[in-house]
């Protein structure tokens, strides 16, 4: 048996095709469809598109928020930062602990720059700018002659070492 | 089925669906029942495919081939079909001859044919199986038949000729 005479065993016989009923009820659902207006698929994917956007950004501030509140549940709350306390002590002992505590303050409120470290230095940098210490000698001076050193005798003489000294009182002054 | 009858269609004519259901429902009809083993299936399926027409009748002016899109629209709702069938754990039933073609009452021979017929189709892989379909009761040539499956056009006379060497072997021990 060829090929032509598989394809002529197979040809002649009809397909059987759908019953005439189905005719009638196919029509009747397109008609109905036909009736609803089309809606255009762009601004449906437009839209879609946009939706999921804003529910990603929403579920990701979301869950940002719940992991700080279980840390904050866990270990309680963040850790003030190391520098930022050195330098608030710094300040409070120069300038009062009002001083100090102002300086803290602006100095662990969570910056707008947090990410960039370069912008984070310049911040703190205006902050001690701001909180400028004036520096005013007040004292007398009072100049002392380096006692003269016998370098005949032993190397290491007895007693103050330094070759000048200069004594300087002064008072801090805060400006801003 | 020309330009104009898609141009009508795009612009959702009841006339236009009836024409198109009139040229091409039988044979889409039958290409559904082989790859879906159930006439009720059948049914529903074609019913999806003209309501899935008349959604995306837009596009319709400006396919290529509207005899290979309507075909496609079809194979991609037998497949939903058949997947939804899967998980509904429903078995395919073997398609026997009075199912698949018209014979007459009386014609005996017909009806063997039509049984050893039916028998060779049900035993061909589903992949052959559709090409045979689409080739010889459909109507398509093998570049529709290529639009339909996206097979290549090579793959697609390859698996047509394979067929028809399946059928061959079967009948020469049937008949």
């Amino acid at each position: 048996m060829n090929y032509d005479e598989i394809q002529s065993l197979l040809a002649p016989l009809t397909p059987r095709g759908a019953e005439p009923e189905l005719r009638t009820r196919v029509l009747a659902a397109v008609a109905e469809e036909l009736q609803t207006p089309q809606r255009g698929l762009w601004p449906r994917a437009a839209l879609a598109v946009a939706a999921a956007i804003v529910v990603a950004l929403g579920l990701n501030l979301w869950l940002d928020h719940r992991a700080e509140q279980r840390l904050a549940e866990l270990f309680g709350p963040p850790p003030a930062s190391k520098r930022a306390t050195e330098v608030a002590r710094m300040v409070a002992e120069a300038a009062g602990a009002p001083a100090g505590r102002w300086v803290y303050e602006r100095l662990t409120a969570r910056p707008n720059t947090s990410s960039d470290p370069a912008k984070y230095y310049a911040v703190l940098q205006r902050i001690v700018e701001e909180t400028q210490i004036g520096f005013k000698e007040s004292g007398h001076e009072a100049l002392e002659e380096n006692r003269p050193v016998d370098r005949r005798g032993p190397r290491r003489p007895g007693g103050d070492t330094s070759d000048r000294q200069r004594l300087v009182r002064g008072e801090l002054r805060l400006t801003a | 089925m020309g330009a104009l009858l898609q141009e009508r269609l795009a612009r959702g004519e009841q006339a236009a669906f009836a024409e198109l259901y009139d040229a091409c429902a039988d044979r889409l009809h039958h290409y559904l029942l082989v790859r879906l083993g159930s006439r009720t299936d059948a049914d529903d399926a074609l019913q999806e495919t003209f309501l899935r027409l008349a959604r995306m009748r837009e596009r319709l002016a400006k396919v290529e081939s509207l005899e290979a899109y309507v075909f496609t629209v079809a194979r991609h709702e037998a497949i939903r079909l058949a997947a939804s069938r899967v998980q509904r754990s429903r078995k395919l039933q073997p398609l026997v001859g009075d199912e698949l073609f018209r014979v007459a009452p009386g014609d005996a021979n017909a009806q063997d044919t039509a049984a050893a017929l039916a028998a060779a189709l049900g035993q061909l892989k589903p992949e052959l199986r559709e090409i045979v379909e689409l080739k010889l009761y459909a109507g398509l040539t093998f570049q529709q038949i290529s639009q339909v499956t996206d097979l290549p056009q090579g793959t697609v006379a390859t698996r047509y000729r394979s067929a028809l060497a399946h059928l061959r072997s079967w009948l020469a021990r049937k008949l």
